[in-house]
């Protein structure tokens, strides 16, 4: 499997999973636009989601 | 956001990958790195699929275990991902790709997208990014993050749960924590528009740190030991000296490290606070490993970004979007400069370490006609230019002794070319 990548992301996201705090940033996964892209319904075109926002918000902490 | 669609990959049949851009190890993400970690995460819920160990010992036969190309790992990526019901693909800070790798990631994205039009893409970022975005991807859907007045109450509130002295609170106490945290935040930011010659540029990064600042003030109160000093560290801050003792007692956890962190700690924070203009990493990093007087450059003693950051304790951090090192927050500035004693003559240590890396051996080395400074030596424009800045402002005996050197047969030297490194 190492031969595939020597990038290791299941331990950065550990790191992350343990300074998360539940509840925040959780509207976003109640917005019209997270749903759509989530449940596939607009097919392509609805394909790609970006979460944008200044350093320190806690865009990696989006549960 | 991973967690969430694992949650629920469990009941439906779908494929999470996820993978986090830094700026740290940022070198060691390529293109063919970062989509190897997608695959390997999506292969590895099962056993390794047929075309995978087939390719693999093509692959080291033919390359001699070169490693892999990049149009044979998404060849292996599209059958995989069409081996699977539904994958979501989840990258981090997207910015802190090396502006080299970004189009190719994207655009790999793409590529996917259109054989496998059934996959989710999930990306963060700054709004910048969203330009690079567009290029691949026009109808990509956004969501703008800014932390709201809740999402600050349930921070502080998690905060406040996790106390490790709860004995050491009451109710009162904790009502006040949070109402006072919550208006003194906003009015920090209230106060920030007033303050002259702020540029946009400084200033939006600042609204956004809201949630770092939450946290050192926190820390402060937490740390006391009675309620009465935790309530007299809260009405401190309500007087706008919070933030400096969250500074002061993070100077005294970075004064007492060991060995030499303390001391790189202390030097990252001076070249920070005095060098001429914002310093990129790379100079940074050269800068920190000249040992004043040495005759030529030491690449082994040269530290690491992640060494240099940790050293730090948090309190410089790397603006992405430039590569420029700088303070967490700008009122560590007037906090740090506000205590003389803190640097022993900083612009002499400054000049002294410009003079050496200018009298290196392979500096002196280099062609006074090159037209631009070569990549291994990051720190010539900034030492050309700015030592007489610095050794106007504090001389020494050594940076006299150096200078002179430097002087001597000046006119061979590449900082000396009208067009050199000082114009460049």
């Amino acid at each position: 499997m190492r031969w595939l990548s020597p990038l290791e992301p299941s331990n950065r996201h550990q790191g992350v999973r343990t300074e998360r705090f539940d509840g925040i940033g959780d509207w976003v996964l109640e917005t019209k636009e997270f749903r759509e892209w989530r449940s596939g319904e607009g097919g392509a075109d609805k394909a790609v989601l970006f979460c944008s926002g200044n350093p320190g918000v806690g865009k990696t902490y989006l549960r | 956001m991973i967690d969430s669609l694992c949650d629920q990959a469990a009941k439906e049949d779908i494929a999470v990958a996820g993978l986090y851009c830094d700026f740290v190890t940022q070198q060691d993400q390529t293109i063919t790195n970062m989509l190897g970690a997608i695959l390997k995460q999506l292969v590895g819920r099962g056993d390794i699929p047929e075309h995978l160990r087939d390719a693999f010992q093509k692959g080291k036969k033919e390359f001699g275990g070169r490693g892999l190309r990049l149009p044979d790992l998404m060849g292996m990526l599209k059958v995989t991902i069409a081996s699977l019901p539904r994958v979501f693909i989840c990258i981090d800070a997207v910015d802190e790709c090396l502006p080299k790798y970004l189009p190719g990631l994207l655009g790999s994205l793409r590529d996917i997208l259109q054989e496998l039009p059934e996959t989710r893409i999930f990306l963060t970022g700054r709004p910048h990014v969203k330009q690079d975005i567009d290029k691949y991807f026009i109808k990509a859907v956004v969501i703008p993050i800014n932390p709201n007045a809740d999402d600050i109450r349930s921070y502080l509130e998690m905060r406040l749960d996790m106390d490790a002295e709860p004995d050491v609170m009451n109710e009162d106490l904790r009502a006040d924590i949070t109402r006072i945290i919550l208006e003194r935040i906003s009015d920090m930011c209230v106060r920030a528009f007033g303050i002259p010659n702020l540029s946009n540029d400084t200033y939006l990064p600042m609204v956004a740190r809201r949630f770092l600042l939450v946290s050192l003030h926190i820390d402060a109160i937490l740390g006391e030991v009675t309620i009465r000093q935790r309530r007299r560290k809260l009405e401190e801050m309500t007087q706008g000296n919070g933030l400096g003792d969250a500074y002061t007692g993070t100077l005294t956890r970075l004064k007492a490290q060991q060995g030499n962190k303390s001391i790189l700690g202390l030097k990252v924070l001076m070249w920070v606070l005095y060098s001429e203009r914002p310093l990129r990493a790379e100079e940074l990093r050269h800068a920190l490993g000249v040992e004043i007087g040495s005759v030529d450059q030491d690449i082994e003693n040269i530290p690491t970004l992640r060494t240099i950051l940790a050293s730090s304790l948090g309190l410089v951090v790397v603006e992405a979007s430039s590569s420029t090192v700088r303070l967490v927050h700008f009122t560590l500035q007037e906090h740090l400069s506000s205590d003389p004693t803190l640097f022993n003559s900083p612009h002499s240590a400054i000049a002294e370490v410009c003079l050496t890396y200018l009298n290196f051996r392979c500096v002196r080395a280099l062609s006074p006609t090159l037209r631009s400074a070569p990549a291994t030596s990051p720190l010539l424009e900034y030492a050309s230019c700015c030592w007489a800045h610095h050794a106007r402002r504090g001389m020494t005996e050594n940076a006299k002794r150096l200078a002179l050197r430097l002087l001597d047969g000046f006119e061979e030297h590449i900082s000396s070319v009208p067009n050199g490194p000082g114009r460049w």
